[in-house]
């Protein structure tokens, strides 16, 4: 309800009100207001011509208007909307009084400028690129921000003194360019010497023990950052030494007011030596050494290592093990004693569980780890599960309503087996005795209600309504409720009543969209990205998905989104962006099964031209190909949800059978139908040479004759695994279809199409089952550039690379085929025996061929292996060596191990 | 054209020419994305119990106040999520702002000047309120005092300058209450500076006028 001024000062207080009223009442008779000015005209000075042709766009975000009545209120709504583009340093608003009660208004503003450049000039010796960034307060391509700039010189002035420049004096220069609003920013730094060690004197209490410090110091100059470096050195030194309290202390003094000069005496009490002694097990140094080495203190030091034996001990399957220590001092020596009492090495006996009621055994035993360990049960019981185990069953009770819940182990040692008994004290259930909602205007509670997931008779879970409460807060943000705020009052007890308090505030509709900053296509390309039309309802959540979106292309390198709230509930959004105009280099070294080794040099130009595409060249040079392609990449193709890339591109590849040198240019189109799928499609022209045949020549395919292919391909990918590099459930289904036309040649056309579909079930915990069919087809007379090859670790793991189907009489070299089928069929099973996470096993067997002709394709000509393989689990895929058996009795080779990064399919 | 006709439409042009644009508001600080404004500083002047010190003058006056918004803005982002404002904590303010003011019907005219009502009122003290009552939470009025410490200062602070002045020195016990409120107060201010400073590390404050480097003291 909008209150009026009456009606607020009855609720604005008990003890004034009635003194309040009365005064309101007097006041209202004795004050007439007075008669008001008229706005003429509103105008903007600016700093600078550049910024006129925004002025529209500026004068669209005053809450004022030419002919409405002047409102000192309003002129500050004014100015905060113009500060919140952030393209302000300075904002003023002045009046002009005219004749006739008439005013006009001038904001007057000098924009901020876009740093350019900041570059050092200096005539010390430190390089520039250090000092340079050393400067944190102002950065390139951001804002000038002039009142930065005296931090700015501060950090330099840091930086040159942790160099050893006692008194540098620095200045600065800022160029302005106020046609296209940018800055350079130079800062000159005025020669300074460095300060002169005048002299360096070290005591050390036990010079016996370590004589040789001085020579960790520059004796000629005193730099502080080095000075620094030194005294950690020695200490760490010391530290490696055993002498883990040593006490530094440096008396600096200075000979002179320019502070050119100084005398550093440096005195080094090295404390006691530590020994360590381990008493029944192994020295252990390098478990405890780092405890030592932080700067902790002794006892604390203590303490720390006698739990970490004892974990250590623990997770060894040494449940009962004890640890104690003792300290004995000797001179200057300190001995530590552990000692260890190891007891029984337990592997894991029976599990059970004592009060519960609430879950039966067998769940518990589903959600726990411990029990699904065979290497546990077999060899030693690690307490790390147990541990990790007592914080699930926790969890598990809390997301079921019970928070008070206790858990403890208790073990039981019979034999070499520790059972463990879970004690558990689940308290009382906390249940949802009601939901109410308060402050719920424009929505009924049966539709709140059905937003939520929590409901009235069930668990209790304090976490489940945070995220009721952020369900519902999106939802009234969805419908333009931009204001409003939601709270719970929850009662005390285990039935819980729950009183969802929300402040709706106004719905909002969206109003005018402003963008500074971009280019005219890059803002055509966000107005046409922009989710919200003209007087919809104002959705936070869509902007802030916009914001993700268009942070995602990298078009610009800051994107700023400023909400304006007008009279009455309209929403002015304000799009701020800085074009990503950066210019990439860069240099890789990669490898890849079949090309093996190669460098990479690559070069990226965005928004060229002031647009939204990127120039990108690469240069690959390896010792299997070489490549050089061109590429302009388009995110939005036409502003539409297509992206397109043109390619040109020259490249020298080599195969078991051929190599060949090709040059071309394409043009694909890239769709995304689904977060999980797209469909590209592209036509290309290439004209290849075979610079090297080892089967016969037959149809296009001529020694240093080059042909011409044109060809369109519609490629469909749809990926659903959950991990595309190391899945152990999902599908994967791919498809290509490649048609060469006979443009420029006129004998050459052919139709080619193949498939791959993947199939990937867990078994168990973390063991899967994966098949996967690949199909290729074609018609025409293929180069055997374009044929069909298989072979060797990614396909068929019976044969070398390539090397399945028909080879050349002659030269033993595969020749391809027209057709191919492929099968594989994999488990995976992690090793329990070994403790190693990431190490699997796998067994498999590969069945297909490569074809002459699509007529020759048959189930009863496919070649077999099978075999066996470890995996270790990378980021990047799995590292695997596999050894395969071919069970085709006429191949000579039946054994193969291949070696490879990535899955088989 | 005659000179005198020259002088004449000069004459007549000049009070066209000669009327310059009034300032009427500007952008005084920043605090975070947050603007403090020359009008707020006035508004502030008008409505809050902040008077101008016998020795100050009027830049250092303004100075001081930009620095109370400036604070208040700080607290207010800081605390505002901790709790929900009710009318009685606005009633205190309130009544001050009447006060000030003279009477309601004063302040009514007050915020006609400056396009408010009473709803806008509410908004330009909300931050003042959750200082006021941050500050009542943080800072309870009453601070007690160890006996030894008015002893202490008793004995080495009062009575020395006593002597050194020739002033008959009044007893410990007469004296207790007056030492014991004078370092309850020098301990507040300490605890609230250097709370205030600390908290105010995390924002980023700009002031746009007053560039001088010295700002005032932090006040309450």
């Amino acid at each position: 309800m909008k209150k009026d001024g009456i009606a607020l000062i009855f609720d604005s207080g008990k003890g004034a009100k009635t003194l309040v009223l009365v005064l309101l009442l007097v006041s209202l008779i004795h004050s007439q207001p007075p008669p008001r000015f008229h706005i003429n005209q509103i105008i903007f000075q600016f700093n600078n011509s550049f910024e006129q042709r925004n002025i529209n766009k500026y004068k669209s975000m005053i809450n004022i208007k030419e002919g409405q009545p002047f409102s000192r209120k309003k002129i500050r709504e004014s100015l905060e909307n113009l500060f919140k583009t952030g393209s302000f340093s300075h904002i003023e608003a002045r009046t002009l009084k005219l004749p006739d009660r008439k005013i006009d208004i001038y904001f007057i503003t000098r924009h901020k400028y876009l740093i350019k450049s900041i570059s050092i000039i200096q005539s010390i010796t430190q390089k520039k690129k250090g000092i340079k960034k050393a400067i944190y307060s102002l950065n390139e391509n951001q804002y000038l921000e002039e009142s930065r700039i005296p931090l700015a010189i501060q950090e330099l002035k840091d930086f040159l003194k942790s160099r050893g420049y006692n008194n540098p004096e620095i200045q600065y220069r800022v160029k302005k360019n106020p046609r296209n609003l940018t800055a350079t920013l130079k800062f000159i730094i005025l020669s300074n010497e460095l300060t002169r060690i005048n002299r360096l004197t070290m005591t050390v209490d036990n010079p016996d023990q370590f004589p040789k410090l001085t020579g960790h110091f520059n004796t000629k100059h005193y730099i502080p950052y080095k000075f620094e470096k030194s005294l950690e050195k020695i200490r760490s030194k010391l530290k490696k030494l055993r002498y883990y309290f040593p006490e530094i202390r440096v008396q600096k003094t200075y000979l002179n007011e320019q502070n050119s000069q100084v005398d550093l005496d440096i005195s080094l009490n090295l404390g006691y030596k530590y020994i360590f002694i381990f008493q029944g097990m192994k020295q252990k140094m390098d478990m405890i050494s780092s405890i030592w080495e932080e700067k902790v203190y002794e006892k604390w030091a203590q303490n720390a290592s006698e739990t970490r034996i004892l974990n250590h001990l623990k997770n060894k399957g040494y449940l009962g093990a004890r640890v104690s220590s003792n300290i004995r001092i000797n001179n200057s020596t300190k001995f530590i004693t552990f000692t260890v009492e190891k007891s029984k090495k337990y592997s894991l006996g029976k599990i059970d569980f004592r009060g519960n009621t609430a879950f039966s055994k067998d769940r518990l035993k589903q959600v726990m780890k411990t029990d699904d360990l065979i290497y546990d049960r077999i060899f030693e019981l690690r307490s790390d599960s147990i541990s990790l185990d007592l914080e699930i069953l926790k969890l598990l009770y809390y997301f079921n309503g019970y928070p008070l819940s206790k858990i403890t182990m208790e073990p039981e040692f019979r034999r070499r087996k520790a059972d463990l008994h879970f004690i558990i004290q689940e308290g009382q259930k906390f249940i949802v005795d009601s939901i109410l909602f308060e402050g719920n205007q424009t929505f009924p509670a049966k539709r709140l209600l059905g937003i939520i997931s929590s409901r009235e008779n069930q668990a209790f879970v304090q976490q489940n309504f945070n995220r009721d409460i952020e369900k519902l807060r999106d939802f009234y943000l969805e419908n333009g409720f931009d204001d409003v705020r939601i709270d719970l009052d929850i009662s005390a007890g285990h039935n819980k009543s729950i009183l969802v308090k929300i402040n709706e505030g106004k719905p909002y509709r969206m109003w005018n969209l402003m963008i500074i900053g971009a280019s005219k296509s890059q803002s055509k390309l966000l107005r046409k990205l922009f989710p919200m039309k003209k007087n919809a309802s104002y959705n936070q959540n869509q902007i802030d998905q916009f914001r993700t979106r268009i942070e995602n292309t990298s078009i610009f390198s800051e994107v700023n989104i400023i909400k304006l709230k007008k009279d009455p509930n309209l929403m002015d959004v304000l799009v701020m962006v800085i074009p990503d105009n950066s210019r990439y280099y860069g240099f890789g070294i990669g490898w890849e099964d079949r090309k093996n080794f190669r460098g990479s040099l690559e070069y990226q130009a965005r928004n060229i031209f002031k647009s939204y595409s990127t120039l990108s060249a690469i240069l690959q040079i390896g010792f299997s190909e070489k490549r050089a392609v061109l590429s302009y990449d388009t995110p939005y193709f036409l502003r539409t949800s297509l992206s397109s890339s043109f390619k040109i591109w020259d490249e020298d590849e080599i195969y078991p059978s051929y190599k060949f040198n090709r040059y071309g240019l394409g043009e694909s189109i890239i769709k995304k139908i689904s977060p999980n799928s797209f469909v590209m499609a592209s036509m290309n022209w290439y004209r290849t040479k075979l610079t090297e045949l080892l089967v016969s020549e037959e149809g296009i395919d001529q020694l240093d004759v080059p042909f011409d292919t044109t060809a369109i391909s519609l490629f469909f990918v749809m990926e659903k695994r959950d991990d595309p590099f190391n899945p152990l459930t999902g599908d994967f289904f791919s498809s290509n279809l490649k048609i060469g036309l006979p443009l420029f040649e006129k004998d050459y056309s052919f139709f080619k199409f193949f498939w791959s579909y993947q199939k990937n079930i867990r078994l168990f915990k973390r063991s899967s089952l994966s098949f996967s069919v690949r199909n290729g087809f074609s018609a025409g007379d293929l180069s055997i550039t374009e044929r069909f090859f298989a072979g060797g670790v990614h396909s068929f793991r019976g044969t070398r690379n390539d090397h399945l189907g028909s080879l050349d009489p002659e030269t033993d070299k595969p020749r391809g085929g027209n057709a191919l089928l492929l099968f594989n069929l994999e488990a995976t099973f992690p090793i329990i025996a070994i403790p190693i996470e990431d190490l699997y096993y796998s067994v498999f067997a590969d069945f297909g061929n490569v074809f002459d002709s699509t007529r020759d394709l048959s189930l009863n000509s496919l070649e077999k292996a099978i075999g066996f393989g470890l995996k270790y689990k990378t980021p990047f895929g799995p590292l695997r060596v596999d050894l395969a058996w071919n069970l085709n009795p006429d191949i000579q080779d039946r054994f193969l191990v291949q070696i490879g990064i990535g899955n088989v399919f | 054209m005659s000179f005198k006709i020259t002088v004449l439409i000069l004459l007549f042009l000049y009070p066209l020419v000669g009327a310059e644009p009034v300032l009427i508001d500007q952008i005084a600080a920043v605090v975070n994305d947050e603007i403090i404004t020359i009008s707020d500083i006035q508004k502030a002047i008008k409505l809050y119990p902040l008077f101008r010190d016998k020795n100050e003058n009027e830049i250092d006056f303004q100075k001081r106040v930009l620095l109370s918004l400036i604070n208040h803005k700080v607290i207010y982002h800081e605390y505002r999520d901790e709790f929900r404002l009710s009318e009685e904590d606005y009633e205190e303010v309130q009544i001050t702002v009447i006060k000030k003011a003279g009477s309601l019907g004063e302040l009514m005219i007050l915020l006609r000047h400056y396009d408010m009502d009473w709803q806008n009122l509410k908004q330009f003290i909300i931050e003042k309120v959750v200082y006021e009552k941050v500050l009542n939470d943080q800072f309870p009025t009453k601070i007690t005092i160890p006996y030894a410490e008015i002893q202490e200062f008793y004995n080495l602070e009062y009575l020395p300058v006593q002597q050194r002045l020739g002033l008959q020195a009044r007893s410990l016990i007469e004296m207790t209450p007056l030492i014991e409120k004078y370092l309850s107060k020098k301990l507040t201010d300490t605890r609230l500076k250097a709370w205030l400073k600390d908290i105010k590390t995390t924002y980023r404050i700009e002031t746009l006028i007053f560039q001088e480097k010295d700002g005032p003291e932090e006040s309450r």
